[in-house]
């Protein structure tokens, strides 16, 4: 009976831990899209500089 | 980022692989079990080992908010929200692992004793804290208030310590009992619970300084993007 309790105080931990690990690689992937987008949008901008002149 | 910065994080990623590995081993194996509370005393090496973490990120929010009032410079508004996020993640983890303890061996998940109750406090406080962050319509008077609060935050932390010392609750006081001595009689348990509590540390500086990064990267993405939408 009180091995359960146990088992489940571990899960809580690790599951707490696994899931802000999880979120911030998600966070991590986000931003590298982010990323990217802000290359095209500079890329963009720079390719109407060079056509304006 | 530079190879010497991936070598680092690798280093620390091992360090804190093994460190949670030896501390599981001693925790479920090498420790006996308590005379009276039998093997749910084990649940305590954990609950205990999330409130270093609590303690030392919350001091953090309050040291680098006071930082951020004074000075402004958002790296230390980073590492405050980086910091505050995690010692929320350890406070609840502490709240949630001392219920499981609490009701085989108070028969209640919770009880209105002063410590848990200004725990929750801290927790509120905390979670306020990030609220304010995300709801915030301008960000820099959000950053502005949130360091107010994150400074307020510590007289609770404070009192979260004392709380078992100043009033009368059913709280036990482990580390250091009420007499002075040490609440673990077994030398086994005192090592267990200090490897516990380092390799937690070890966890929360790891998930700590990967946060900060983050933060630092969102910043600058979100001021180069305004940058050349606003050029454009």
């Amino acid at each position: 009976m009180h091995l359960s309790f146990l088992f489940a105080a571990f899960t809580v931990v690790w599951g707490g831990v696994l899931a802000y690990v999880l979120s911030l690689a998600k966070r991590n992937r986000e931003l590298e899209a982010d990323l990217i987008d802000l290359r095209a949008m500079v890329e963009d901008r720079d390719k109407r500089h060079r056509d304006s002149a | 980022m530079s190879r010497e910065g991936t070598q680092s994080d690798n280093i620390a990623a091992a360090a804190v692989a093994i460190s949670m590995l030896v501390a599981l081993y001693f925790v479920l194996i090498a420790v006996p079990n308590d005379a009276y509370q039998g093997p749910v005393q084990r649940i305590f090496y954990i609950h205990l080992s999330m409130w270093l973490p609590t303690f030392a990120a919350f001091g953090i929010v309050g040291v680098s908010s006071m930082l951020f009032l004074w000075r402004r410079d958002r790296r230390w508004d980073h590492l405050a929200t980086s910091s505050a996020e995690l010692g929320l993640l350890f406070c609840t983890l502490g709240l949630a692992t001392g219920c499981i303890w609490a009701k085989p061996i108070w028969g209640t998940w919770w009880t209105w004793d002063p410590r848990l109750t200004l725990t929750l406090v801290l927790w509120m406080i905390y979670a306020a804290y990030l609220l304010l962050r995300s709801l915030a319509t301008n960000p820099d008077q959000g950053a502005v208030l949130a360091a107010i609060l994150g400074v307020s935050g510590v007289v609770d932390l404070y009192l979260v310590n004392r709380a078992v010392y100043w009033w009368r609750g059913i709280h036990p006081a482990v580390v250091v009992n009420k007499g002075g001595g040490s609440g673990l009689q077994d030398p086994m348990m005192r090592i267990t619970l200090g490897l516990c509590m380092l390799a937690f540390f070890l966890l929360f500086s790891w998930l700590l300084r990967l946060r900060v990064r983050t933060a630092r990267i969102e910043d600058d993405i979100d001021r180069l993007r305004h940058e050349v939408l606003s050029a454009v």
